[in-house]
């Protein structure tokens, strides 16, 4: 679909629920946002959809302090800065350590290998509230 | 370092996190709005060690950013050769209003991601830019953790 705008003239389009997903499904890098001590955070994140939602993992305490049972927002896009189109996905919701033993056997076998081997590690998973998205054309 | 398993993660200079910076043109910006975290991708352009970048002043972020405090970031990766970089600007966003920079930037400014009338220019002056270059293979865990 490259090469099939007219400059100047764009149009934005609201994605349904299940593009968003499938945006999500598609993509592996994302950005967290949260908030700590008041001040906003964001740090990109590598991630993988599973059943429906955003999981990623961690060996980082602070981060996982920071996040445990808080809202956060999770934005992925592709936008060309040239052409000014492009897409967004963003979830919000409440992230939450996933302990419960036959989920983390689940999750253990998707392709997130920590990037502290040896260290213990925590797979964190994004309770969505809500999934938006917009595709601009 | 014990082999070319190793991944490793190198801080990156101030300076070498505005020469990244001025590589790229889309963002994301994060700020809180009623207690809750936010975050838009946006255009912005490097102006005099800043970000610049144009919110529409309908917006819901718009009237939460002015004076508050951000977080911007600009990642980079090439999923082929595993690598990549992401820079972290902080401070609280103010809007421009000094008549040489809006003329500096008026014609070859960001224009806003999303279409429509998107007047107010912003800045982030940085209160701090930290940056991470991550070599040897992308983590398939968390990047930056």
């Amino acid at each position: 679909m490259t090469g099939q705008t007219t400059p100047g003239v764009r149009r934005l389009e609201e994605l349904s629920v299940a593009e968003c997903l499938g945006f999500l499904a598609r993509s592996y890098l994302g950005r967290l946002a949260f908030v700590r001590d008041g001040l906003p955070e964001l740090l990109p994140v590598n991630y993988r959809l599973h059943e429906g939602s955003v999981v990623f993992r961690t060996t980082y305490g602070p981060l996982l302090d920071a996040v445990h049972l808080s809202r956060v927002a999770f934005e992925i896009d592709r936008l060309d800065a040239a052409s000014h189109t492009g897409w967004s996905v963003v979830v919000h919701g409440k992230a939450e350590e996933v302990s419960d033993p036959a989920e983390l056997q689940r999750l253990r076998a998707l392709p997130l290998r920590p990037w502290a081997p040896g260290e213990r590690d925590h797979y964190v998973r994004i309770a969505a509230s809500a999934i938006t998205g917009r595709r601009i054309t | 370092m014990d082999g070319g398993e190793e991944r490793e993660l190198v801080h990156l200079a101030p300076d070498e996190c505005w020469t990244l910076l001025g590589e790229r043109g889309v963002g994301r910006l994060g700020v809180v709005v009623d207690g809750e975290p936010v975050v838009v991708p946006v255009n912005y352009v490097v102006d005099d060690n800043a970000i610049v970048f144009r919110t529409d002043p309908r917006s819901r972020i718009a009237g939460a950013l002015v004076g508050m405090p951000t977080a911007f970031e600009v990642d980079w990766i090439d999923h082929d050769a595993e690598s990549g970089w992401s820079v972290l600007v902080r401070g609280r966003a103010v809007e421009v209003r000094e008549p040489d920079v809006l003329h500096r930037i008026g014609g070859s400014g960001p224009r806003p991601w999303a279409p429509g009338p998107r007047t107010r220019i912003m800045r982030i002056t940085p209160s701090s830019v930290t940056g991470r270059r991550l070599l040897h293979g992308a983590p398939a865990g968390l990047w930056w953790g």
